[in-house]
């Protein structure tokens, strides 16, 4: 028996009473499945807050509000069928504001952040995640715009959590 | 009239391979990031990308390999890499928007499937971090 998505997105977020937040702190240290779990949540939580803590500094908060309208986040389940569907197109067809409970962030396993604009446009084009599998780690994807948002770059961010194959998630097989 | 459709479909069974996968090269990058105070090192500084966030959350970071690899017919090229990694790479088809590339990031104990499109000279970038420090495999492919 292990703990739910639910619970453990609320006890990363402190949102448990004081009573559960006890139970499920017991239950971890009996769990080490929940106890990886949680530890991917917490480091999800916290490389989410970093970047966007980066890119605050980074950019003038007049120009974030106006981005703001703009911005995007996608959530997607990793999976064959999700990562058919993303590959078919529909990648982009589910958007949600990127500020996303950080609760949120650690329920997915995919989640699509559309940065604020750089410093200085992308020269060469745009590149972009169209899907990733992962063994069993969590997965970030950026979509870094360049100031005049007509070029980005995509990047992939893994969260190693050193479970790999043992967590019991192989990868799924292409289908071609 | 008919052998003239068997001339054509036999003329675009060969002329429609050739147009979804043409030759091309990938140059990827391997570079170890950290939270150190080593900076970034010179060749390395004219990647922009990896002076913006995200990437610029790291402040060290050091070449470790540099590899290229040629993409020809949707045929894969597999390279082994200096960390002992080795990533597979090939050409996964065309679009208005770019060529999409399937690569295979085998590490130990996991292996990372990721399908990427980009443009002819864009960068893009994969990032596994473990704790305190990363590797960012940066590709660029023509």
């Amino acid at each position: 028996m292990h703990l739910s998505r639910k619970i453990l997105n609320q006890l990363i977020d402190a949102e448990l009473s004081a009573g559960d937040e006890r139970e499920a702190q017991g239950h971890l240290r009996s769990c080490k499945d929940c106890e990886g779990a949680h530890q991917v949540g917490l480091a999800m939580q916290g490389l989410t807050r970093e970047a966007l803590l980066a890119v605050a500094a980074d950019v003038s908060f007049e120009k974030m509000q106006a981005e703001i309208a703009t911005a995007i986040a996608v959530e997607r389940p990793l999976g064959w069928g999700d990562r058919f569907k993303v590959w078919m197109g529909e990648f982009f067809q589910y958007r949600r504001p990127v500020w996303v409970p950080a609760g949120a962030l650690a329920a997915v396993a995919v989640i699509v952040i559309a940065m604020f604009p750089g410093t200085e446009a992308q020269a060469m084009g745009s590149s972009r995640v169209l899907s990733v599998a992962t063994s069993a780690d969590p997965a970030v994807v950026f979509d870094v715009q360049s100031d005049d948002g007509t070029t980005s770059t995509g990047i992939v961010w893994i969260t190693d959590s050193g479970d790999g194959e043992a967590a019991g998630r192989p990868v799924e097989g292409e289908g071609g | 009239m008919r052998a003239r459709i068997l001339a054509v479909l036999a003329f675009l069974s060969v002329l429609v391979p050739a147009a979804a996968f043409a030759d091309g090269t990938c140059k990827v990058v391997l570079i170890r990031a950290s939270h150190g105070t080593g900076g970034i090192e010179a060749r390395l500084q004219k990647i922009r990308p990896l002076a913006q966030p995200p990437l610029s959350l790291f402040r060290e970071m050091r070449l470790l390999d540099e590899k290229e690899m040629s993409l020809s017919g949707g045929n894969a090229s597999t390279v082994r890499l200096s960390n002992g990694w080795s990533l597979r790479l090939r050409e996964a088809g065309r679009s208005p928007e770019g060529t999409s590339y399937a690569a295979e990031v085998h590490r130990p104990g996991s292996t990372d499937r990721i399908r990427f499109t980009a443009a002819p000279g864009a960068p893009f970038f994969t990032v596994i971090q473990r704790g305190q420090e990363a590797f960012i495999l940066g590709f660029t492919c023509q």
